[in-house]
């Protein structure tokens, strides 16, 4: 019985942390308004 | 034209030096909407549980930007995130999900995604839109996505982004189509609308 605690706390604590990064790393588009010779400017 | 990328397809694409080490991996992009160019790009790390990096690829530094891969000479060229994007314009400048209007006041669609051009330009050269009522008739099951030219009038926030009237003459179905179209639309709108 405790082994089945056990694992299901695993992959709970597993899909959590993926979840987590997964929403960390996913990316999208920023528009910025940036002055003419100001950072970023090339 | 260089090849036409979705920026979301941009998302985890390799960071890559010259020398062929993957330093990184892209995360958000970023462009600059008065000049309609990518000034860069933030980043992630490369391994399964790594997340975002303090440092971001200001455009300056991309040496060409690939189908596969985004080329710098090499990893010293990252700078610090704010260089690239402040911490309150990524939280006010997402542009997905915002609405289409054009300088006359009609709402198009909804913004799903920024067509971006290759190579060494980074030309921002359209939009992904779900169109809406005013782009597309019929009803809201036969409505669907579109390309449409950026316009040179633009201005984008978080909340909405506006485009030429005629720039809605101008859409297409998919990106090889749309390239023409934007040369047609960039040359004097000599292309012949749909």
């Amino acid at each position: 019985m405790w082994l089945v605690v056990v694992v299901a706390a695993l992959a709970a604590v597993t899909v959590v942390t993926l979840a987590v990064q997964a929403g960390r790393r996913s990316g999208t588009v920023i528009a910025v308004r940036r002055r003419p010779g100001g950072k970023g400017e090339r | 034209m260089n090849e036409l990328m979705a920026a979301r397809s941009l998302t985890t694409l390799p960071v890559v030096t010259l020398g062929g080490e993957a330093v990184a991996q892209v995360k958000d992009t970023v462009f600059d909407a008065a000049a309609g160019r990518v000034t860069g790009f933030t980043l992630s790390g490369r391994g399964l549980l790594s997340g975002p990096l303090k440092l971001s690829l200001p455009w300056a530094a991309v040496h060409s930007l690939g189908h596969d891969a985004v080329m710098i000479v090499d990893a010293g060229a990252l700078a610090d995130t704010p260089v690239v994007v402040a911490r309150r314009e990524a939280q006010q400048g997402r542009v997905l999900h915002a609405k289409v209007l054009t300088d006359e006041g009609a709402e198009v669609g909804t913004v799903l995604d920024v067509v971006v051009e290759g190579g060494t330009s980074g030309r921002v050269v359209g939009f992904r839109i779900a169109a809406g009522k005013a782009l597309v008739q019929g009803s809201r099951r036969r409505r669907h996505r579109v390309y449409v030219p950026r316009g040179e009038t633009l201005a984008v926030s978080g909340r909405a982004l506006v485009i030429p009237a005629d720039a809605t003459r101008y859409v297409a179905d998919d990106l090889p189509s749309f390239a023409a179209r934007v040369g047609a639309f960039h040359e004097g709108r000599e292309g012949t609308p749909p």
